[in-house]
C-alpha cells in the first residue's frame, strides 16, 4: 500500500475537514509569520534607532558621550578623569564608591586656577 | 500560496497531528516563544546599546584636550588654547568648550553646556534637521535662559529654574530640547555662554576644554602626541577611540548581567527538549498505526520533523518579534529606567542589520536548532522501531 501522503498529494480540493482547518491555520501561521518579520524589517529601515536627531545635537553641542550615564559620573565625561590622581583618593569628602559625588568635585572645584 | 499547500500534503498532515494534541502543541509553541523571546532582549540590549553608542559618538569631537594640574583638571586659557592647538599640522576646527556639572535645587546633577551662538548656516542647516524653529525656540539663547534636556523638569517654558555651581542662577526656561534628541541631551541644561562660566566659575577668557577634529581616524594616537606637546602647560588628551572604549565596556557589563539570565533559560530549553522526547514517545501507538497502514520510515520521520519545524519556526519568529518590541516600540523606557536610572523618554536606540542578525542566529542556535534536533531524533527513533513493538 502507497503511503497516504500519496493520496492526499493533488487532491486539496477534496480534503477531509480536519485537513481543511489544518491548512486554514497553516495559512494564518505562515501569514503571521510573514508579517511580523516584515514589519521587523521595515521597522529596521523606516524608523526605530534612527539617532540623527540625538547625532546632531551631540555634534551641535560638541558633546564627548551620549547621555545614558547620568551627569557627573565619571562614564558621562572619561575625559575629566584625571591619569595621575585616583579620583577615589581625592580630598573632596565623598563616599569612595559615589563616582557622582567624586566626578561632582573635579568639575565644581578645580583645584587650581589660571589666572588670565 | 494554494501550489504550495498543494505541493506539502505531509505539512498538512503534521498540523493535523499538532491538532489532534492541542493543549501540548499550545504548551510547547508557548514556552518556545517565551524562551526566545527572553533570550534575544538581552542580545539585543547588548547589540543596540554599543550601536548606539558608536553612533552617536561618530559625531562628537575626535580629540578632547584638557589642561591637568596637580590636583586634577583646570580651566584652559582660550585664545591661548586655541592658537596653541591651530599650530599642530593635521588639526581642524580647534573650538574650546563650556561646559560643567551643576546642581538643581532638589541636588539632581546636570551636564550645564554653554551654547555657543549660531555662525551663519551652521543654523540653518541644524535647524533643518532637528527641525528647530517648529519645535522649540533655542537660538540665540539669551542670557538668563535655559533649555533643558527631555529628563529635566520643570519643562513649561517661563517657569524659573535654580541652577548651582559656584554661584547659584535663577534662569527662565525658554523651552525643552526635543524628546527624539535625548540619547544625546537627555539631562543637559543649555545656557548662554556668560552664564555657563559664572555657573562654572570661569572668567571670560577661560574654557572648560578643548576639542578638535582630525582628517582620519588612524592619525588620533599620533596627534596626541603632537598636541600634548603644544601646549606650554600638562594636557590630557582623549580620544574617540578611548570613549568608545569606555561606553563599550560599560554596555558589555550591564548587558552582561542579563546574560546571567541565560542559565534557567538553558535549563527551560532541556526541559522543552526532554517535552519533545516524551511526547514523540507518546505517539508511538500512533506512528505504528501508520507504519502498519504502509509508511515508510521516511514518511514518519519526515512527519515529525514538520511537526517540530511548525512549532519551533512560528515560535522562533513571535518570540523575536516579542523581544524586539520590548526594546525597540515607541514609548519604551524600561530598558533606560533599569539600567541608568532614567525615568523618560527613552532614548531612541539603533541597530544594524548586522547587529540584528548576530543576536537573532544565537538565539536560534540556542533554542531552536535543540528543539528541532529533539524532534529530529524523537522522529529517527520512531521511524526505526518496529510497527508491532508500537502497538
Amino acid at each position: 500500500m502507497d503511503s497516504p501522503m500519496d493520496d492526499t498529494a493533488g487532491h486539496n480540493s477534496h480534503l477531509p475537514p480536519s485537513l481543511r482547518t489544518a491548512r486554514r491555520l497553516l495559512f494564518a501561521v505562515f501569514l503571521i509569520c510573514l508579517l511580523l518579520a516584515g514589519g521587523m524589517s521595515t521597522d529596521r529601515f523606516v524608523r526605530s534607532g534612527d539617532p540623527v536627531d540625538a547625532a546632531a545635537w551631540m555634534r551641535r553641542l560638541d558633546l564627548s558621550m551620549p547621555a545614558l550615564w547620568p551627569a557627573g559620573t565619571l562614564l558621562r565625561a572619561p575625559e575629566t578623569a584625571s591619569p595621575a590622581v585616583l579620583p577615589r583618593l581625592g580630598p573632596h569628602d565623598c563616599d569612595p564608591w559615589d563616582e557622582t559625588c567624586i566626578a561632582t568635585a573635579w568639575q565644581l572645584c578645580p583645584r587650581q586656577k589660571v589666572t588670565p | 500560496m494554494r501550489s504550495f499547500f498543494r505541493a506539502s500534503p505531509m505539512l498538512l498532515w503534521a498540523v493535523r497531528e499538532l491538532m489532534r494534541r492541542p493543549v501540548q502543541a499550545a504548551l510547547l509553541f508557548a514556552a518556545l516563544t517565551l524562551t526566545t523571546a527572553l533570550m534575544s532582549v538581552p542580545l539585543l540590549l547588548g547589540q543596540s546599546l554599543s550601536q548606539t553608542c558608536l553612533d552617536l559618538l561618530a559625531d562628537s569631537p575626535a580629540l578632547v584636550v584638557r589642561r591637568l594640574t596637580t590636583g586634577g583638571w583646570a580651566p584652559l586659557p582660550a585664545e591661548e588654547a586655541l592658537a596653541c592647538a591651530g599650530r599642530v599640522p593635521g588639526v581642524l576646527r580647534p573650538r574650546v568648550r563650556l561646559w560643567g556639572v551643576v546642581t538643581t535645587a532638589a541636588g539632581q546633577a546636570v551636564t550645564v553646556v554653554g551654547g555657543t551662538p549660531p555662525a551663519g548656516d551652521d543654523l540653518v542647516t541644524i535647524g533643518q534637521a532637528i527641525g528647530i524653529g517648529k519645535e522649540v525656540d533655542w537660538l540665540p539663547l539669551e542670557k538668563g535662559r535655559v533649555m533643558l534636556g527631555p529628563g529635566l523638569k520643570p519643562a513649561a517654558p517661563g517657569v524659573s529654574m535654580v541652577l548651582t555651581g559656584r554661584v547659584s542662577l535663577a534662569l527662565e526656561v525658554a523651552g525643552r530640547l526635543p524628546a527624539d534628541s535625548s540619547a544625546a541631551t537627555h539631562d543637559l541644561a543649555v545656557v548662554h555662554p556668560d552664564d555657563a562660566r559664572r555657573l562654572l566659575g570661569l572668567s571670560s577668557r577661560q574654557a572648560s576644554d578643548l576639542a578638535v577634529d582630525i582628517f582620519r581616524r588612524e592619525e588620533s594616537e599620533a596627534l596626541c602626541n603632537a598636541l600634548a606637546g603644544a601646549f606650554p602647560w600638562p594636557v590630557q588628551v582623549m580620544t574617540r577611540a578611548q570613549r568608545e572604549e569606555f561606553c563599550l565596556a560599560d554596555v558589555a557589563r550591564r548587558s552582561g548581567i542579563g546574560l546571567l539570565a541565560f542559565v534557567p533559560l538553558l535549563a527551560a530549553v532541556a526541559v522543552l527538549v526532554l517535552a519533545v522526547g516524551v511526547w514523540g514517545h507518546r505517539q508511538r501507538w500512533t506512528t505504528g498505526l501508520y507504519k502498519a497502514m504502509g509508511w515508510t520510515g521516511q514518511d514518519i520521520l519526515g512527519l515529525h520533523v514538520r511537526a517540530t519545524l511548525l512549532l519551533a519556526g512560528p515560535a522562533a519568529v513571535v518570540g523575536i518579534a516579542i523581544g524586539y518590541g520590548l526594546l525597540f516600540l515607541p514609548g519604551i523606557c524600561w530598558v533606560t529606567e533599569l539600567l541608568y536610572g532614567w525615568s523618560a523618554p527613552a532614548p531612541a536606540l539603533c541597530l544594524s542589520a548586522g547587529g540584528l542578525a548576530a543576536p537573532f542566529m544565537l538565539t536560534l542556535l540556542l533554542t531552536v536548532v535543540p528543539f528541532l534536533c529533539a524532534g529530529f531524533w524523537a522522529g529517527w527513533q520512531a521511524s526505526q522501531t518496529d510497527p508491532g513493538e508500537m502497538m
